[in-house]
């Protein structure tokens, strides 16, 4: 994968499921987005290697536990400082992929919310934080039958984003930035 | 580790395209094997898929703060590359020295292990406990229920959530539930004027089934974190069985009242509250804590980050600064032991760090004997704490 502008649109999708992976396993407080620069930073360096984007993402996560695992062990020895993370001198694997995935899921679906009509977005998110269609109706003053409408098409739509290979459409997507 | 991540991005998006009611049979069966390889997949499974049904978006920054980071790494990058490298090999060093001084202690003091101990502490078990007006009481396991006997409400149990609906018709007479929450366990009370109170575990909560006259009140033993819905006309008061008062409008706070700590604490995440305690009322802003000691009658006003005093309702057990009695006792509310210390020094000292909640009571012994240098012996339910 080369170019600079690939670069760049990876740093955008990436960049908060990494501060939120970092957030949850620093357990807050910390300067998140300085240590986020630094993965990103490794990344880069190795981003003419990468020949698939499952390996810049795979090589992304990596770093982002490796930067946090040598962080969380200073803090442990300049303080007495207990992490629920650093369990007998590792980071559990099986820990490691289940903060992976909450950060993937959850990013692959907002990009996919991201990318639907304004005012269908919009209904989607309201709905999503528990809001019934009357509500949804009122807070955007659409009548219920639209909110019903673009709800049904929204759902429609977000099938056909994720129905397909998701991994091809990002690249394609990647390379037309 | 590189393939198991691979795979795991593919389930990933198996998850989301489920979410969305869009799988096909093919991932459904893929996803479905997934599922039933692991316990632990299971509860990932449903922490995503609750979040995504019921939660906010929770992205950190806006997209504009996101290109504005990218615009400062390019700015910086070429800078830190150099520093980065100077200094990366110097940690490995330390890094690799540190491991391996730990990994020769470990196998020295391998088989000497804690075998005697002969029954393992674990999580207390036990169902949180509905007490109705009437006297009768109602064990809240975990699945749907309508509680009847109430006839001046509409009582639904969820999980681990109780909720009480305004009935639409004027109130009487205001009668009283309590929830009482067992060792280890934890629970959620939306009540009548749509206030959410987290209970932690050995708690106690009274409340009236649909509030009148104008005020709300309600009585509180142990820790509760509190949602109160906004009503100006209608002040909110958590009572404490000693005498402090917490009055609110509508606010996010933390309270802590357990009989046998010498200390209730008050700790205010958002909005303003007012301590009503003997002598003086006390107004609180966010992040600052009030804590009132009941042997010596006196009051101490200090900053704090809220967000660590309510984390335990997120299933986390974060200390920051504590003295070990002070961690102990915490424990002693999800586990069943005794705790005693050879030698006074111990109690005192402190911790900052971050459990979760549902860890074996082996891997947080640990930890602590780990990160603190003390020593920890467990015989049945006897735990001492001495000096290493």
């Amino acid at each position: 994968m080369s170019g600079g502008n690939n670069f760049d649109a990876f740093f955008k999708s990436f960049f908060n499921p990494i501060c939120s992976f970092i957030e949850r396993v620093m357990g807050g407080a910390e300067d998140v987005t300085d240590l986020a620069q630094d993965v990103f930073l490794k990344v880069f360096e190795r981003w003419k290697e990468f020949d698939s984007e499952e390996n810049a993402k795979a090589f992304l996560f990596i770093s982002a536990r490796n930067l946090c695992f040598d962080r969380l062990r200073r803090k442990q020895a300049e303080s007495n400082y207990v992490s629920r993370y650093l369990q007998e001198n590792e980071f559990k694997t099986s820990v490691f992929l289940q903060e992976v995935m909450r950060q993937e899921t959850f990013r692959i679906l907002y990009s996919a919310i991201d990318r639907l009509p304004e005012q269908t977005r919009q209904v989607i998110l309201l709905g999503l934080d528990g809001n019934s269609n009357q509500e949804v109706s009122k807070a955007l003053g659409v009548s219920i039958n639209t909110v019903k409408t673009l709800k049904k098409n929204g759902y429609a739509a977000l099938r056909e984003i994720l129905s397909k290979d998701y991994l091809i459409l990002l690249l394609i997507l990647l390379g037309e930035f | 580790m590189k393939d198991d991540l691979i795979g795991t991005f593919k389930i990933s998006r198996l998850v989301a395209a489920d979410l969305t009611g869009s799988l096909d049979d093919s991932g459904r069966r893929e996803l479905d094997a997934w599922l039933r390889e692991a316990d632990e997949n299971r509860v990932i499974y449903r922490e995503i898929k609750e979040k995504f049904t019921k939660g906010k978006r929770e992205w950190l920054y806006s997209e504009k703060q996101v290109e504005q980071q990218l615009a400062i790494f390019h700015k910086y990058r070429t800078k830190k590359t150099a520093r980065v490298l100077g200094v990366w090999w110097r940690y490995v060093a330390v890094a690799v020295l540190l491991f391996s001084v730990a990994g020769i202690l470990r196998w020295q003091m391998d088989g000497e292990g804690r075998k005697q101990s002969l029954v393992p502490i674990e999580i207390a078990q036990g169902n949180a406990m509905l007490v109705l007006s009437t006297g009768e009481r109602i064990a809240l396991v975990d699945t749907l229920q309508t509680v009847c006997g109430e006839s001046s409400a509409d009582i639904q149990v969820s999980g681990q959530t109780i909720s009480y609906r305004e009935e639409n018709k004027p109130v009487q007479e205001q009668v009283y539930n309590t929830l009482v929450v067992p060792r280890a366990g934890e629970f959620k009370v939306e009540l009548a004027d749509g206030t959410k109170v987290w209970l932690n575990a050995l708690s106690e909560l009274r409340y009236p089934v649909q509030f009148a006259g104008g005020l709300r009140v309600v009585y509180l033993k142990g820790e509760g974190y509190f949602e109160v819905a906004s009503d100006s006309e209608k002040p909110f008061i958590v009572k404490t069985f000693v005498n402090v008062d917490i009055k609110v409008l509508g606010t996010k706070f933390n309270v802590s009242a357990y009989e046998n700590d010498v200390d209730v604490t008050t700790t205010l995440a958002e909005g303003s509250v007012e301590v009503i305690l003997p002598n003086e009322r006390v107004r609180i802003s966010p992040d600052e804590q009030l804590v009132f000691n009941k042997e010596e009658n006196s009051c101490l006003l200090r900053e704090v980050d809220a967000s660590i005093y309510s984390a335990w309702k997120n299933g986390l057990f974060i200390f920051e600064d504590q003295r070990l009695e002070q961690i102990m006792e915490q424990l002693k509310r999800w586990y069943e032991m005794d705790v005693f210390y050879s030698g006074e020094e111990v109690r005192n000292y402190r911790f900052s760090g971050d459990l979760k909640k549902y860890d074996s009571f082996e891997k947080i012994v640990k930890m602590l004997e780990e990160v603190a240098g003390v020593k920890i012996d467990i015989k049945g339910k006897c735990v001492t704490i001495g000096a290493k």
